[in-house]
């Protein structure tokens, strides 16, 4: 048996697929199949295609008679509507519009006026979800399954491959990831945790023998306006842009998805209310504050040893 | 050998002794704070499992069931101080001491991950006891049944070593546990093997163990008193537990665990004697069958109010043995985060049990049974015991790479009387030598 690596850039991030095979060559079809799925996720969710599923959604805005989605996207946004409800509106697929305002390239702040007429768009509650039929009433709204559709795709990915007999494996879509099973042995994954501060370089190490691992962070992307520092993480419940969170969070579930948006809420909380919010959550995490320190319940290591994993969204 | 009646050992961690308010008799070293412990559903983590469950693709197994612990390490030190006995309950002829039992107790353990699926444990333990215990019952001037203590103090030093190994799997943990006591008197040493499963998304967690444990004793003063104390004696013993935990709701979660243990060999009280009530054939030696089964039926329940950040925790165990005494307890606690780095958990607990068959304070006179015990923790009482604790939690102080650190300080009072029993308890079969005690207990915390 051998561990192969193979590396593909998908949906945006650089990816890799590790598995544990015969040969590499005994392994390419099933990262064909892998790589068809993610594809199929890609063209399906992604907004900045014409001929996407999600592009429709969002052309639909304004028409009360909506549209009926397939099985899979009901699923997809009963989880949201879950997450929304869940994270007391921290969690918000239609989100997306903020960033039409939100110019980070401008070193400008929103005009009042936009910001306004953007956050009448905002809100999970203005959209009506009537399973399987989706009504998103107010011309402008849009959908955005970015935030959480990388995560679905490593778990489906994972899945896949344990639908087509491989035992060990481990997923990694720009550093959301899902364990397909741990090594032959059973020793788990060794993941490197992405310093925020200095991206290239790891800051912890947590061992994943099954589940998926996400992280968040804000990662030193913000723009300074008239001396006051604008993170690019946008509250989707006042529209404006987050201050007082930590730097980075990562969190290990049973599924990659829920991983991810359990980061994402976090990331929305103060530095002391997000490992609150954590500790509730009871499942094991990271968190990096804005000085650098690391809390949590993840292996405090030095840099990981051999090559590794990282988490982390550094290269998106 | 450890005179204490039922003193609850301070344990790290809160573990909160289960067998302590018992008669002192069931120590199957299982801790039931175990598997329950660690579930405390998250109800939003309950929501947002059901609803990814139902996407298509991503049902299939996939388990976050890594050891990605920190090393941790801890200290406790825990005071242990019974009551003295009030007069008109104890003979005071100048030869027996009034200052009952005191015990200083030191622990240490560690946790250290070994490699990604194993990690490793180990308990060390280290007691100073003194003071005197009750010895046997004499009948006073108007036929009332007092204490007389052990003569001389006992003093006595207790070294406790116990080590266990835990193998992480998919869906639960393995585990092999050994260790030995030592005493001056005293020597134990056990092991045990168990192992965990989880099913239906952890919502449901079974668990077995199974254990043996070998005991040799070699009383102190044998030569001095060589019709009530054997020079050398052996027991073992085998204990077997099952438990069952079920996530209720999404904020509890019950747990019921039946315990079994068969003892065999020498399980009197060397320490302990018994007369008649003329003491006419002088002091005669504590007798008890070569052989016990204990059973215990543990009932546990868990909620969660998240508004206010608090648990309550209540407990009901039902006991009963071969010798036929039969206890119930039951304890409650609320435990109380505030501030998101502070725990105060008050508790109380409430015991009965009635008394073993062949336990009396003093034997008839000309009638001297095989089977024959004064020892008050045979004896029908009740109790009362409450607690109250404080916990509280630092992280990251800006030592060795940043350290976690966790302290705790609690104070317990325990009350025992005939009075307090269930069931009545005639003023002739009351043991004067009911205990009462206070402790005091600090921890201290670090992971690394």
């Amino acid at each position: 048996m051998r561990l192969e690596r193979f590396e593909v850039r998908a949906m945006g991030s650089p990816c890799s697929l590790q598995l544990w095979g015969e040969s590499r060559d005994a392994l390419r079809p099933h990262v064909e199949a892998c790589l068809r799925e993610i594809v199929r996720l890609e063209r399906k969710y992604s907004r900045y295609r014409e001929d996407s599923l999600a592009s429709r959604i969002n052309r639909s805005a304004g028409d009360e008679r909506g549209l009926e989605v397939d099985v899979e996207t009901a699923a997809l946004l009963d989880f949201a509507e879950t997450a929304h409800r869940e994270s007391g509106g921290r969690f918000d697929p239609t989100s997306g519009v903020l960033r039409r305002v939100w110019r980070f390239d401008s070193g400008r702040l929103p005009e009042a006026e936009a910001l306004e007429s953007a956050r009448a768009l905002v809100g999970w509650s203005k959209l009506r979800w009537e399973r399987p039929r989706l009504v998103l009433p107010r011309p402008g709204m849009e959908l955005d399954f970015g935030g959480f559709v990388k995560e679905y795709a490593a778990d489906r990915v994972a899945g896949l491959c344990r639908a087509r007999g491989l035992r060990s494996g481990i997923i990694d879509l720009g550093g959301d990831l899902a364990v397909v099973g741990p090594h032959p042995d059973g020793r788990p994954w060794q993941v490197g945790i992405r310093d925020p501060r200095r991206p290239e370089s790891a800051i912890a190490r947590i061992a994943l023998a099954g589940g998926g691992l996400a992280t968040s962070g804000d990662y030193e992307r913000f723009m300074i306006v008239d001396g006051v520092r604008y993170s690019h993480l946008l509250d989707p419940r006042s529209g404006l842009s987050f201050r007082g969170g930590p730097a980075a969070v990562s969190v290990v579930a049973d599924r990659c998805l829920i991983a991810g948006v359990t980061s994402t809420i976090a990331m929305l909380h103060s530095e002391t209310e997000s490992r609150g919010f954590l500790q509730a959550m009871t499942l094991p995490h990271l968190v990096v504050d804005q000085s650098g320190a690391l809390h949590g319940t993840a292996i405090r290591a030095k840099a990981p040893t051999s090559r590794t994993l990282t988490s982390g969204p550094a290269a998106r | 050998m450890t005179q204490r009646g039922d003193a609850p050992r301070a344990q790290i961690g809160d573990v909160h002794d289960d067998t302590a308010a018992g008669s002192g008799v069931d120590d199957s070293g299982i801790d039931p704070a175990g598997p329950i412990g660690s579930l405390r559903p998250g109800r939003t983590l309950t929501a947002l499992t059901s609803s990814a469950l139902a996407l298509p693709g991503i049902a299939g197994s996939a388990r976050a069931d890594a050891p990605i612990e920190q090393a941790t390490g801890s200290a406790a030190f825990s005071y242990y101080k019974e009551d003295n006995l009030s007069p008109g309950k104890f003979l005071d002829d100048g030869s027996g001491s009034r200052e009952r039992y005191e015990v200083f107790t030191g622990q240490m353990r560690f946790d250290i991950p070994t490699s990604e699926r194993t990690d490793i444990g180990i308990d060390l333990l280290y007691e100073e006891m003194s003071g005197a215990s009750p010895w046997f019952v004499q009948s006073g001037p108007s036929g009332e049944a007092l204490q007389v203590m052990s003569g001389a103090t006992i003093e006595d030093r207790r070294f406790d070593l116990q080590a266990d190994i835990d193998f992480y799997l998919e869906d639960g943990k393995d585990s092999f546990r050994s260790g030995f006591s030592l005493e001056q008197d005293y020597a134990s040493f056990n092991f045990g093997l168990g192992t965990e499963r989880s099913f239906a998304d952890k919502n449901t967690t079974l668990s077995f163990s199974g254990g043996f444990s070998y005991d040799w004793i070699e009383p102190t003063d044998a030569d001095l008193f060589p019709t009530i104390r054997p020079e050398e004696e052996e027991k073992w013993s085998v204990d077997l537990f099952a438990g069952l935990s079920q996530v209720l709701t999404r904020a509890s979660t019950a747990q019921i665990t039946l315990n079994y243990k068969h003892s065999d060999g020498y399980l009197s009280d060397p320490y302990k004697a018994i007369q008649e009530v003329n003491g006419g054939s002088g002091l005669l030696s504590d007798e008890r069958p070569d052989t016990k089964d204990q059973v215990s039926i543990l009932l546990r329940y868990r909620h969660h109010i998240e508004p206010i950040t608090a648990s309550i925790h209540a407990d009901y165990r039902f006991y009963t043995d071969s010798w036929s005494s039969t206890s119930h307890t039951f304890e409650l606690a609320w435990y109380q985060s505030l501030m998101n780095w502070l725990t105060i958990t008050p508790s109380l607990r409430y015991y009965s049990q009635s008394k073993t068959d062949f336990y009396t304070p003093l034997l008839a006179d000309g009638v001297i049974p095989d089977e024959r015990s004064s020892d008050f923790r045979l004896s029908p009482y009740g109790a009362v015991s409450w607690r109250i604790k404080a916990e509280a939690e630092v992280e990251d102080l800006p030592i060795w790479g940043g350290l976690d650190l966790i302290a705790a300080l609690s104070w317990e009072r325990y009350l025992s009387d005939g009075d307090l029993a269930f069931i009545d308890v005639k003023e002739a079969e009351e043991a004067p030598g009911l205990v009462g005690f206070n402790i005091f207990a600090v921890s201290l915390t670090g992971r690394f």
